[in-house]
């Protein structure tokens, strides 16, 4: 099987004034492309600091990382924003919409930044698409701050797939949503995970993890 | 040019902030464009009377006193040929060249007043004003013809309303005669003079037109025609006994009490005058503009950490920290243009506003770099933190 993620011996140590936090020590790990993985450990055991490395919005202190075989550690800045624009989707527990921006603006956000050149018509088709399979159409001309939690991050899940990613890093999605509204999102990302994608969710929630093929469990920065 | 359209979207949302730090600059940059118009124009005034300042000349300034000078006056029917005589006399000493001009309000052009000018050679030559159509006075044109035709030079801003080559009926402000007057030639665009008792005023010729001040024509000077005349005066000569007589001569015919003085004294006095004043206007700018600098910053700040969370998201969905400093400078690129328009207004296309542009941009850079190098200092994971 493809192998999307491989981690081999990652740490990685914050440095504040002059204390040393080592939020990652020696994770070593593979996700298959096309699997959908729980990550899941007490507050404060690198979760967050695992999924930033993979999405490429932070660096490993130390170890390798490969994505889809290919070693990121040489990579420049440039190469690592258009890997996040093209290859990840980013859902995370607070949404990170901007409230003063529409549905629509939110969700094309990420064509600013795509090396792709599309049409505006080709722009809006995608878009309408998406929001009419997440269920949220009629909110197009709505802002994000006058929607429900659940819309939300149904907008959020919206722009983490706007440019088709293959990998969706989803941290506490569910986090501050209900039981039934995260049931339903969690549909949504097996819904994704169905047409092909593979998906990281960290969780607290272990229904959470029952939906997913696989449980990492993160303690003090080591995979138990 | 992607991030153009979030700047407008970020006028449009944080308009208070966005308000107040262009207000900000707006006082800003005009303090630094007056202050530099006020530097550049003393010393365009210093430079512009260099044949004055390096010449061996004087000038008689006007010490009577204000009883005396009514007096004077009150009789102007009975000092009028003394008057004249007292400008023979001047014509008469042995004096390598006097520049002298007097003119008059006659008219309006466009709601700016048009004066009617009389000014002999040395005012062309003093001044380097020369004609770029057309020509400029001859010195048969200062000689007083027969045919009645009186050649004239027109400012750049009456060049249609007397074409070069025609003749106009002109009344002659000073003394009421009309005239016949043919156009000769035109000067330049903001063709100027300065003020030798008042240097900072720089006289601008756009909408004036001049006439030559011809020899034998005393006779037909008016009593104000000669008082500005004589009082205009600098008299280039080594010799300064002849300048003392017309002096002495004034006394004697009971006129004006003129002190001779050289027009070196007034430069100085004006350009201490100057100094103090631009000092002056310096300090306060340069007080105003601290201050204004350290609250644009923090003004700064406060839009960027408004905008923090925007920011992460646009990381978030594959943005660079490039990509937020693009937009920063083109917001602050936007805003200056818009505060550099009031100055623009105030003091016109100039080279202080060109001096007080390149203030806006030292002044943007300086402001924008704690902000910068504090976003740049904090990784992605910070920010997202932050943000987020
Ligand atoms: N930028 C940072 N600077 C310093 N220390 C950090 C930074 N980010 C994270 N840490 C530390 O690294 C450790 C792991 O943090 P992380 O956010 O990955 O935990 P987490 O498992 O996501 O926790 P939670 O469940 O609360 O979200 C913590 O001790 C945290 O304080
Ligand atoms: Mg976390």
């Amino acid at each position: 099987m493809d192998i999307a993620i491989r981690l081999d011996s990652v740490t990685k140590t914050y440095l504040t004034g002059t204390t040393q936090t080592t939020a990652l020590n020696g994770i070593s790990m593979t996700v298959n492309r096309g699997e959908m993985v729980a990550v899941m450990g007490a507050s404060g055991s690198g979760k967050t600091t695992l999924m930033n490395i993979i999405g490429l919005l932070d660096d490993a202190t130390t170890g390798t990382y490969l994505l889809n075989g290919k070693d990121i550690g040489s990579l420049k800045d440039k190469s690592k924003a258009e890997l996040r624009n093209a290859s990840f989707g980013f859902v995370v527990q607070d949404f990170a919409l901007v409230d003063q921006y529409t549905v629509k603006q939110n969700v094309e956000l990420p064509f600013t930044y795509s090396k792709l050149r599309r049409s505006r018509d080709e722009k809006d088709a995608r878009i309408h698409e998406v929001l009419k399979m997440l269920g949220i159409e009629n909110k197009e001309k709505e802002r994000a701050v006058n929607l429900s939690g659940g819309q939300r991050q149904r907008v959020a899940i919206a722009r983490a797939i706007i440019c088709n990613p293959d990998i969706i890093l989803a941290d506490e999605p569910t986090g501050a949503l209900d039981s039934v509204t995260s049931s339903e999102i969690m549909d949504v990302l097996a819904k994704l995970h169905s047409t092909g994608k593979t998906i990281l969710v960290v969780t607290h929630d272990s229904n959470v993890a029952q939906c997913c093929q696989r449980v990492i469990t993160i303690s003090d920065g080591k995979i138990l | 040019m992607k991030q153009l359209k979030y700047v407008f979207s970020d006028f449009v949302r944080n308009k208070r902030v966005n308000l107040f730090f262009l207000i900000q600059m707006i006082v800003v940059f005009l303090l630094v464009g007056l202050s530099a118009n006020s530097i550049i124009s003393t010393m365009k005034g210093y430079r512009a009377v260099a044949a004055i300042r390096n010449a061996q000349a004087y000038i008689l300034s006007d010490s009577t006193s204000d009883d005396r000078f009514h007096e004077i006056f009150e009789a102007s029917d009975e000092n009028e040929p003394k008057l004249r005589e007292l400008l023979s006399f001047i014509k008469e000493r042995n004096i390598e060249k006097t520049y002298s001009q007097y003119s008059y309000p006659v008219d309006q052009f466009n709601g700016m007043p048009v004066f009617q000018y009389t000014a002999n050679r040395s005012f062309f030559e003093v001044f380097g004003l020369t004609c770029n159509q057309g020509s400029d006075f001859t010195e048969n044109d200062y000689v007083l013809g027969t045919d009645g035709t009186i050649p004239i030079i027109v400012g750049y801003g009456l060049r249609t309303t007397y074409s070069l080559g025609e003749t106009y009926p002109i009344r002659d402000a000073g003394t009421g005669m009309d005239l016949h007057c043919k156009v000769i030639g035109i000067l330049p665009r903001g063709a100027s003079f300065y003020d030798i008792h008042n240097l900072s005023n720089e006289i601008n010729l756009d909408h004036s037109y001049i006439k030559p001040m011809q020899d034998g024509n005393i006779e037909s000077m008016s009593f104000s025609d000669v008082d500005m005349a004589i009082s205009s005066t600098v008299f280039f000569t080594n010799n300064v006994d002849e300048v003392r007589s017309v002096q002495q001569k004034s006394k004697e015919l009971g006129l004006f009490d003129y002190k001779v003085s050289t027009p070196q004294e007034r430069i100085q006095w004006f350009v201490e005058h100057m100094k103090e004043r631009n000092l002056f206007l310096l300090s306060i700018a340069t007080i105003i503009v601290i201050f204004a600098a350290i609250g644009m910053s923090a003004n700064l700040s406060m839009i960027i950490s408004k905008n923090m969370r925007e920011y992460s998201i646009h990381i978030l969905c594959g943005g660079r920290y490039i990509d937020i400093y693009k937009r920063l400078f083109m917001q602050m690129l936007i805003l200056m243009l818009i505060a550099l328009v009031p100055t623009a207004i105030s003091i016109g296309l100039s080279t202080s506003l060109f001096v007080t542009a390149i203030f806006a941009v030292m002044i943007s850079v300086a402001i924008m770099t704690t902000p910068i190098i504090k976003l740049y200092a904090m990784p992605i994971n910070r920010l997202l933190k932050e943000g987020i």
